[in-house]
């Protein structure tokens, strides 16, 4: 009956309309320039000549773990939040089925997610550009290189998106789906490569072993890969990993006694 | 619509974990009717109000909106309700309009014209632009009622409304409900636990203790029951002379003799015969007086007090 995209508009001015979203991407924006002046003043004499924007933008790359925590932040809080506030209570009372107001707070979150990364690559761009020249001698070999890693780097953040949506809904706490997701972000990788490097077999079908496909594409002689795993076994589960956590949040909200 | 009942309920029953919170309810609120649910803390009226928005699943029974399943065709039932449940919590971070838009944005064809039809119903004007978080209670009672009746419900449900209002606020609000179901039809389902709000707003009462319907009722006939007996005193010239008249006519009447009044329990058809046997027997009467119940009274003595079981 109603209006999907009217549902998102709606999800939309929940995140817009708060300061705090407003200062993720102050943060975003001050890591950007401290990254470009900490270059110039600590690399050789001559990194200036020999870089230009696409160089920075390979180095700011780094700064995507902002957008991640901050797409977590977002995602962790954008259903466990109503239920703090009791809104929620004057939310699921409207003409519009449980799974269509859900659904519409996932893609306000991705959407989200896609400003921050649109905003990083334009902020490191400009900021980039402007320091360190927009043509000129590159150490990167073409900008399909820089979109790759890019792209490495969103599947890692759409995953964990996912993760602390779940976490969100079923435990309706934004700290516990927060801090459940970082740790994931931020001690996953370091988990993965013990338990690879110690062969532990069933590690690969673990979550956060196959976050990372860029090590598809790098040289594989540093991080030894478990038998079996391939980029579509990696992908295969990841997927299998998005669905899961999808079905689990929406047959909870379903589900759900509002009694909060 | 020609349904005269805007809410049909069935059978209603709720269990959570073996536990029966709800068991069995039935009854009907027609359209235009400022219809009562009350009962004590805990008695199951909160829960009843979230299985009609939808709030909470049915264990089994059924929710008719206008002749409309909730559980089977939610978004069509309700397009037809609107409620507050308990306190209205609303979006702080945004102004009272946002909150507003919000809301109607979650309903096909809500134009903007009605959104502000709807601030000047509320007499909201003044402060609608300025964040919610600046309001007062009875700032924010006001948005819930206007978020509430923004599509104009043809069932408007209120869980506790006057919890934390002040007096000029409860008033405002009684007027404001009574003033809706006349003019606009809309029927009123409304929950509390104070007993006076109910006297003063509903035309019908449920009574519900420990999840079970006690009693359905007309407010008329809930305080003066036909047949039933109640406390007469009168104020005779002689109490002896009217004591010894009142037991010849009603043998086995229950007297009380006090220095200058008696007291018989009757029925309200047996006091015009208690007076013309008092006249009979030469006594002079200076006063008849009837202790009408109050709801109060009926409400306890019907759920055995406020106990919590």
């Amino acid at each position: 009956m109603s209006n999907f995209a009217a549902l998102v508009q709606n999800e939309n001015m929940k995140i817009y309309r708060r300061a705090r979203t407003w200062i993720m991407f102050g943060l975003i924006l001050v890591a950007n320039i401290v990254a470009a002046i900490l270059m110039h003043r600590f690399s050789p004499d001559d990194y200036a000549a020999t870089h230009n924007m696409l160089d920075f933008m390979m180095v700011a790359r780094s700064m995507m773990f902002l957008s991640g925590v901050f797409t977590v932040v977002i995602a962790g809080d954008i259903v466990a939040s109503e239920f703090g506030w009791g809104t929620v209570k004057l939310l699921l009372i409207r003409p519009v089925k449980r799974w269509k107001i859900l659904l519409s707070k996932y893609v306000a979150t991705l959407l989200f997610a896609l400003c921050l990364i649109v905003f990083q690559l334009i902020v490191s761009a400009l900021i980039g550009g402007i320091t360190f020249g927009f043509g000129g001698e590159t150490q990167v070999e073409g900008a399909g290189i820089l979109f790759r890693e890019y792209g490495f780097d969103c599947v890692d953040l759409l995953i964990t998106a996912t993760f602390s949506f779940m976490i969100s809904t079923v435990f309706r706490s934004s700290a516990l789906a927060i801090s459940l997701a970082l740790v994931i972000m931020f001690i996953g990788n370091s988990i993965a490569t013990a338990l690879m490097a110690m062969k532990v077999e069933w590690a690969k079908y673990l979550l956060f072993t196959n976050m990372d496909l860029s090590i598809y594409f790098r040289d594989s002689s540093f991080i030894p890969l478990l038998p079996g795993m391939s980029l579509g076994f990696s992908v295969a589960v990841l997927a299998a990993y998005f669905v899961l956590f999808h079905i689990i949040s929406f047959w909870v909200f379903l589900k759900r006694d509002v009694a909060a | 619509m020609s349904h005269g009942n805007v809410l049909q309920i069935r059978q209603l029953t709720k269990r959570i974990g073996g536990k029966t919170i709800i068991d069995g309810l039935s009854f009907d609120v027609p359209r235009g009717e400022v219809f009562g649910f009350l009962g004590p803390n805990g008695s199951g009226k909160t829960t009843t109000i979230r299985m009609i928005v939808g709030l909470m699943s049915i264990t089994e029974g059924e929710i008719l909106v206008n002749g409309v399943s909730v559980t089977q065709r939610f978004e069509e039932a309700m397009r037809h309700v609107g409620a507050i449940v308990e306190n209205p919590e609303m979006y702080k971070f945004l102004t009272g309009y946002q909150n507003l838009i919000h809301y109607a944005r979650m309903i096909p064809g809500l134009t903007r014209q009605r959104i502000d039809e709807v601030i000047r119903l509320v007499g909201l004007e003044q402060r609608i632009h300025d964040k919610v978080k600046t309001y007062s209670l009875g700032m924010r009672q006001r948005l819930g009622v206007a978020q509430a009746i923004l599509h104009r419900p043809a069932l408007l449900v209120l869980d506790e409304p006057t919890n934390g209002l002040d007096p000029a606020g409860i008033r405002e609000l009684r007027d404001y409900l009574r003033r809706l179901a006349r003019e606009e039809g809309t029927s009123v389902f409304v929950s509390s636990h104070l007993l006076s709000e109910m006297e003063l707003m509903c035309d019908r009462v449920a009574i519900i203790q420990s999840g079970k319907l006690v009693d359905v009722r007309s407010l008329r006939e809930m305080v003066t029951d036909v047949g039933e007996q109640f406390p007469v005193t009168f104020e005779p010239d002689s109490v002896s002379a009217a004591s010894a008249a009142l037991a010849s006519r009603f043998p086995g009447v229950r007297l009380e003799n006090g220095d200058a009044e008696i007291t018989a329990v009757l029925s309200r058809e047996q006091i015009p015969e208690a007076i013309a046997a008092l006249v009979q027997a030469g006594v002079r009467i200076y006063g008849v007086r009837t202790e009408t119940r109050t709801l109060e009274d009926k409400y306890l003595e019907m759920t055995g007090g406020a106990r919590i079981e």
